[in-house]
């Protein structure tokens, strides 16, 4: 296949392919979502009780903190670091359009690679250990990090092009991490203590919407734990939806948007900067 | 020669009585019914004290039983009440069924419909397989009932408000519930108004509630099993009973208990199993009671009180592993967490034990600051396990300052208490015995990458050169 996008995104993948940290950050990865597992089990004595659910809540944590990151960075080191090669790109006759399709779609193959190598051998571990009662939830579990690495390569791209200076891309991305990480989740919480409790139904199911890292565990935890996971909190959300896999998919459409608006963004950003 | 006196002869005499006496008794005649033959009307020649017992094989009948006999057979005989009304109707006093498969009740609940309705004291219902069934076993005003060793299993194709209980008691004392099991039915074992009665070894499974009680006092029951119901106990109006070493486990749902109290009050809780369940222990209204001893594991929410549930006293349990310890929805209630001996263990608490004595050194808050918010405004929870969360639990941790839940633990014990009553043995399954290779495995599994990546590098630096 020859179609410009494609070869763009084949000259990508290779580059990054050829770097280092991609390849260690697959294997620090799985290594910490088995010894993650690993420790859980051994703390709750793994009597064989235990579901799926406390296990892979560790893992989804895990993967929430460190997708988003390696996403982010990646993203940026190679979009500001082969500056000029992008540059030598425009000079080609194809579109903007094209060339940050092709670059966005390098990144994505990378990133989904390195994150498909780090769960991949806790899956194998996993099934060899415990055998593959708990395969579907832990694909879920892949599928969703995968969906939340997709956000955050997005976001990194039009982080790198609205900053142009790695310095400052950089700053911004681990800004916007630990936005998305830690602060969000504060500001929700806070609000608590703010509004009435009718609001606050609606104000904390809809804040969910605006964070992709708080929407993919939700999502992770209601398809593997079920709405009563929530307790009381399930119910109102069925009340609200309907039912859950109704939420389920508003969810999944939320992460859609989550993907699809900053690319929109970035090829505007793109097609009309003035390099 | 042996001389006997007066007193003699007449305890001689009295003795040749009872022989006269006993074998009119024994006299009671053992009667054969063969297949195709119909039970009732061998009932109706039979005098009390007969055995009725069937040959193997199918009894289109409804049974009236009038006259204390004993029906029994081989192979479970297998009476059909075609699914109308009551498919056996015990009105003696002191008869046995035992040993049959009873089946196809009627549907009408309101007719107090049942497989096997008791209305006699004395009644003894052993062995039997019921299923097909309505209410499985309905005793209405008898006492001194036996039932012990059945499996009654209820109608799937009935809607849960449409079915039966297993063992359903009304106005009822005096009796003994053993070693039966129960599934598919609404509630497995229903109480209202009946008082001391013993209730041991059971296992009920896949029903709403597996105990249902209402206004039942003084009642016991210990050895049973009660998994992936609605509740695994639902106790409702009653006083003074004791439960002992039970398991109540997998309830899971929104309404979902190990065990609920909805005003019950001074009942005593020993040894028991709660295990991974939506709510462990949830008390509504309810006061007085008395928690030792209990392991309290993996549940969402271990303990969840409402209002009115004072005094109450946890002390000497395990809580390990529940997602949230605490739920309150008002927080000025008075809960009592030590006694004599100390308190609970709690596997969230992280305080330290200078003198050794077992017993950590600073009380532990057992509602963290997340748990607050969550009693506040439910919908928290989505934010449960959230980083954000984490780092609210930590900085409370580390500026108790923050400290918003009022219920301390001024006992906790740094190690679990070894409470050897609680029937871990009964949900133990084969795979915790696979440990070891589990962490093999794991162990392997780590190390993988890890070569993997020396592997790589060495390549790497190979082809430079």
């Amino acid at each position: 296949m020859s179609h410009p996008v494609w070869l763009i995104a084949k000259q990508e993948f290779t580059l990054n392919r050829r770097n280092r940290w991609v390849i260690s950050f697959a294997v620090v990865f799985s290594v910490l979502t088995i010894l993650v597992s690993l420790l859980g089990m051994v703390t709750s004595g793994y009597s064989g009780f235990q579901d799926f659910v406390r296990t892979s809540a560790s893992i989804i944590n895990l993967d929430g903190f460190i997708v988003p990151l390696f996403a982010l960075l990646l993203g940026v080191f190679s979009f500001l670091s082969h500056r000029e090669h992008l540059e030598l790109m425009v000079t080609q006759p194809i579109s903007r359009a094209k060339i940050i399709l092709g670059k966005y779609l390098g990144l994505l193959l990378t990133v989904i690679g390195a994150t498909l190598l780090g769960f991949g051998l806790p899956g194998i571990v996993f099934s060899l250990a415990v055998g593959v009662e708990g395969a579907f939830q832990y694909f879920i579990v892949v599928l969703l990090a995968l969906l939340l690495s997709v956000v955050f390569t997005g976001l990194a791209v039009l982080i790198s092009l609205l900053s142009r200076r790695q310095q400052i891309a950089l700053g911004v991305s681990v800004g916007l991490w630990i936005f998305f990480e830690l602060l969000y989740g504060m500001l929700m919480l806070g609000t608590t203590l703010h509004f009435s409790h009718a609001t606050l139904k609606v104000l904390l199911l809809a804040g969910l919407t605006g964070n992709p890292v708080d929407l993919t565990r939700v999502l992770s935890l209601l398809v593997i734990g079920g709405p009563h996971f929530f307790g009381p909190a399930g119910a109102t959300l069925i009340k609200l939806t309907g039912s859950a896999s109704v939420a389920s998919l508003l969810g999944l459409a939320a992460i859609l948007l989550w993907i699809v608006i900053p690319m929109l963004v970035s090829i505007r950003v793109f097609s009309r900067q003035n390099l | 020669m042996v001389r006997i006196s007066r007193r003699g002869w007449l305890a001689l005499a009295l003795i040749a009585l009872l022989f006269l006496i006993v074998p009119d008794r024994l006299k009671s005649a053992v009667r054969i019914v063969r297949a195709g033959d119909s039970i009732a009307s061998a009932l109706s020649q039979a005098s009390p004290g007969d055995t009725l017992r069937l040959d193997e094989g199918e009894y289109f009948e409804n049974l009236v039983i009038e006259v204390p006999i004993v029906l029994t057979g081989k192979g479970h005989p297998w009476i059909r009440g075609g699914y109308e009304g009551i498919v056996i109707h015990i009105k003696a006093p002191g008869t046995v069924i035992d040993g049959l498969r009873v089946s196809e009740a009627g549907t009408r609940l309101i007719d107090d419909m049942a497989c096997i309705l008791v209305e006699a004291d004395s009644v003894t219902i052993q062995n039997n397989r019921i299923d097909e069934s309505l209410h499985g076993i309905y005793v209405k005003a008898g006492s001194w009932i036996t039932i012990h060793d059945n499996r009654i299993e209820g109608r799937l194709d009935l809607i849960e408000e449409d079915r039966g209980n297993g063992i359903h008691l009304w106005n009822s004392r005096h009796s003994r519930i053993e070693r039966n099991e129960i599934l598919n039915t609404r509630d497995g074992i229903y109480f209202s108004f009946a008082d001391s009665t013993i209730i041991r070894q059971n296992h009920v499974h896949h029903v709403r509630y597996g105990l249902h009680y209402m206004y039942s006092n003084h009642n016991i029951f210990e050895d049973n099993l009660f998994d992936e119901n609605v509740a695994g106990a639902a106790l409702m109006y009653s006083q003074n009973i004791g439960f002992y070493r039970n398991v109540f486990a997998r309830c899971r749902g929104f309404r979902a208990y190990g065990i609920l109290y909805q005003s019950m009050d001074d009942t005593r809780a020993e040894g028991n199993l709660i295990l991974d369940n939506s709510r462990g222990i949830f008390l509504n209204n309810s006061g007085g009671n008395i928690l030792l001893h209990n392991d309290v594991v993996d549940n969402d929410v271990a303990v969840q009180m409402n209002a009115g549930s004072d005094a109450n006293i946890f002390a000497g349990n395990n809580f390990i592993n529940n997602l949230s310890e605490l739920l309150l929805d008002i927080s000025h209630t008075e809960i009592v967490w030590t006694d004599s001996s100390g308190g609970n263990y709690w596997s969230g608490y992280d305080g330290y034990d200078l003198d050794g004595d077992g017993i950590g050194d600073k009380p532990y808050t057992i509602q963290n600051v997340f748990q607050v918010l969550e009693s506040n405004c439910p919908e928290v929870r989505f934010y449960l396990f959230s980083p954000a969360a984490e780092i609210l639990e930590a900085a409370e941790r580390a500026l108790p300052i923050l400290e918003l839940g009022k219920s301390r633990d001024a006992a906790p014990r740094m190690r679990p208490l070894a409470n050897h009553d609680v029937p871990w043995f009964r949900v133990r399954q084969d795979r915790s015995e696979m440990n070891p290779l589990v962490a093999g495995a794991f162990f392997i599994g780590s190390a993988t990458p890890l070569f993997l990546l020396l592997g790589l590098s060495r390549n790497h630096s190979g082809k430079r050169k």
